[in-house]
């Protein structure tokens, strides 16, 4: 994994550069550094014929760009790096770094070094993660929602299930810790995982969180109390669907 | 009418309609007497008194006098078949009776109506206009209906027909006018408040400032006391508890207000910055980020200050029971207009069922309290620009609010330049 610093104080670039090194010489080897800046310039410069994946960028940087103008530009280039900030006051933009640059984190400069470092190798642990996660094909256990810049990765045994909404291309998706809205249409959503059936014309349900069918009235109950409609002709395949899965799910636990 | 009656009056009115009609009515036909009447009475009446209203009162006793005729009429009918002098008599008794009910009653409706309320010329015009076609038609009726011409009879309903169509129309068109009007009134009224309320928020941060200055030479004081005794300790802890802790509060009420600066919609305006202040006095650390400027938003600005009212009401209070007091709220721009609104919080409760949440009735704080975010679903669902998550991770509570650009749609556009020419 390819890391940039760009850190106008010197002390405190010095000290990134180190934190990194050693985290890369005891930990993941992968991890180098590839290049350490003073000025933004010099990063927009090398990223004309380079790139990298992690980025540790300052907010004051001192020059005519900031650090989130340079960000912005970085995630322009590459939808998928990773972008932690180091700042002086972290809470006062947090929220438009989370969803505006899509960051990854936010260090606060202003704390004793050993936290700090503690800051530093966890932004790069999560980094490292996220990086691993893109070489592997995970990504299609989980359900993508873009809000704002920022991905959200919801995992796809945590959902419930996706209905329609009352207004026309708008899908709602109900999950463990919370609910989501996004435009689309169910149908293309039918072939999700083999564990989602689309037991009505408007519900796509997670079989394996349907905790009770009331035949009489056709409806779901499901595992946050919720109720799903089924539709007559539904009933029995969604039955032996369920009944197929949970076959699976003994044979193979 | 404020017409004294006097001799000279009553002979004026007996000379110029008294006697010509009833000369007409007999010499040459009904309905030339009649419409003599009309005309000369209107006249006459509206030298003496110079308003136009005379005409309606004329128009209105001609009306009345027609219904009751027919209503004793359809009475006299109905009970007695036999036309003996007496019944005659005593029908006409009973008309005059209900005539002069019906005035009575015309003139306490107009007594009260026509001063309180300012009614402009056109107004005026128009309903004498109606009063005028009314008794035309009820006359004309009287008429026709005696006749036996069928042609004639279904040219009188046609001629009917349009002008009340036309009639219709153009009160409805008035009407809506007239709503739209009231529509726009009530939002600027809404704006009215919110900017008042956004003053209302400055002032506060002003009188912060002064009782700061006020207590300043008292500061000062102290700190000179702790200086001559040498007590470097005190001096330290005096500062970081008294001098910082109140710098603070002023500069992060400055900053929050310097973010608000950058929302040009006054009444988003209003509205956060009085939920800053009510934050501040629950000792709230609410941090509003706005880094770009906000001109306009894709949905009705009462349903945005509606449900961004209630999101951050709930927020407060979760963030009274929480441990960290913190409340952050976004409003971030896109370049493609979209905007994008997170309200974020701490809660003190692990996990909570988001989907009860929505629920009408349901509040974790007790009984009577939930339709606050029943109502926010509902506004989200009236838009098809409007997409709304709701989460919960790790003790923080999410709401994101996406509203896109909507571009204009033809139909829409449409529809403007009609009613435009409607109103012309």
């Amino acid at each position: 994994m390819k890391v940039i610093i760009c850190e106008n104080e010197v002390q405190q670039r010095k000290f990134l550069q180190s934190v990194i090194f050693n985290y890369a010489m005891f930990s993941e080897p992968s991890i180098e550094v590839v290049l350490s800046a003073s000025q933004p310039e010099e990063v927009l410069a090398y990223l004309q014929d380079h790139r990298a994946d992690c980025y540790f960028l300052d907010i004051e940087l001192g020059s005519s760009i900031s650090g989130m103008d340079l960000a912005s530009i970085i995630r322009e280039q590459d939808p998928l790096a990773n972008i932690i900030f180091i700042t002086m006051h972290a809470d006062k933009l947090k929220l438009t770094f989370k969803y505006k640059l899509a960051a990854l984190d936010f260090i606060v400069k202003d704390v004793e070094p050993e936290k700090l470092t503690q800051q530093v190798k966890e932004a790069l642990q999560a980094s490292f993660a996220k990086y691993q996660q893109l070489g592997n094909s995970y990504r299609s256990k989980f359900f993508q929602i873009k809000i704002g810049e920022r991905i959200k990765n919801i995992n796809l045994d945590d959902i419930y299930y996706l209905e329609t909404s009352a207004q026309v291309h708008k899908i709602g998706l109900h999950e463990k810790n919370g609910c989501y809205e996004f435009y689309g249409k169910l149908k293309e959503l039918e072939n999700l995982d083999e564990r989602f059936y689309r037991c009505h014309k408007s519900y796509i349900v997670n079989l394996q969180h349907v905790k009770y069918i009331d035949k009489k009235n056709r409806k779901l109950t499901m595992a946050n109390d919720e109720v799903c409609y089924v539709s007559t002709r539904m009933i029995k395949e969604l039955q032996s669907k369920i009944a197929k899965l949970n076959s699976i799910v003994q044979n193979t636990g | 009418m404020n017409i004294r009656p006097g001799f000279k009056h009553a002979a004026v009115i007996i000379g110029l309609i008294g006697i010509p009609t009833v000369s007409f009515y007999f010499l040459i036909t009904e309905w030339a007497g009649l419409v003599y009447l009309f005309v000369s009475a209107a006249c006459v009446f509206y030298s003496y008194t110079k308003t136009p209203r005379v005409l309606l009162d004329l128009f209105m006793l001609a009306i009345a006098g027609i219904i009751s005729k027919s209503l004793i009429q359809s009475f006299r009918f109905s009970i007695f078949s036999a036309e003996t002098p007496v019944v005659i008599w005593a029908s006409i008794g009973l008309y005059l009776l209900c005539f002069a009910f019906a005035v009575w009653l015309y003139c306490i409706f107009i007594k009260k109506i026509w001063n309180s309320i300012l009614i402009p010329v056109a107004g005026q015009l128009l309903i004498i206009t109606i009063a005028c076609i009314t008794v035309t038609v009820l006359y004309m009726n009287l008429f026709i209906s005696l006749s036996n011409n069928l042609y004639s009879l279904a040219m009188f309903n046609l001629v009917i027909e349009i002008i009340y169509f036309i009639l219709m129309f153009i009160l409805s068109v008035i009407l809506l006018r007239n709503n739209k009007k009231e529509n726009l009134l009530k939002q600027k009224e809404a704006e009215q408040e919110q900017l008042f309320q956004y003053m209302q928020a400055l002032e506060q941060i002003n009188k912060d400032m002064q009782s700061f200055r006020h207590d300043y030479q008292n500061i000062l004081l102290t700190m000179q006391g702790y200086i001559t005794q040498n007590d470097m300790e005190g001096l330290k802890t005096y500062f970081n508890d008294h001098i910082v802790k109140v710098e603070e509060r002023v500069l992060q009420n400055n900053y929050v207000l310097n973010q608000l600066e950058n929302i040009k919609l006054v009444e988003l305006k209003g509205l956060l910055s009085t939920k800053v202040l009510l934050g501040g006095e629950a000792n709230i650390h609410f941090n509003i980020e706005v880094p770009d400027k906000i001109l306009a938003v894709d949905m009705n600005i009462l349903d945005l200050t509606r449900m961004l009212g209630i999101l951050v009401d709930n927020a407060v209070e979760a963030a009274i029971d929480s441990e960290d007091r913190q409340l952050n709220l976004a409003l971030l721009q896109k370049t493609d207009g979209s905007m994008l609104i997170v309200v974020e919080n701490r809660i003190g409760m692990e996990s909570l069922n988001i989907e009860q949440l929505f629920t009408a009735g349901y509040s974790t704080k007790g009984k009577d309290r939930g339709t606050g975010l029943a109502t926010v679903r509902k506004i989200v669902n009236q838009y098809s620009n409007i997409t709304m998550n709701t989460s919960s991770e790790n003790g923080i509570f999410v709401h994101e609010i996406e509203i896109n650009a909507v571009v204009p749609k033809r139909k829409k556009f449409l529809f403007s330049t009609e009613s435009k020419a409607f109103s012309r």
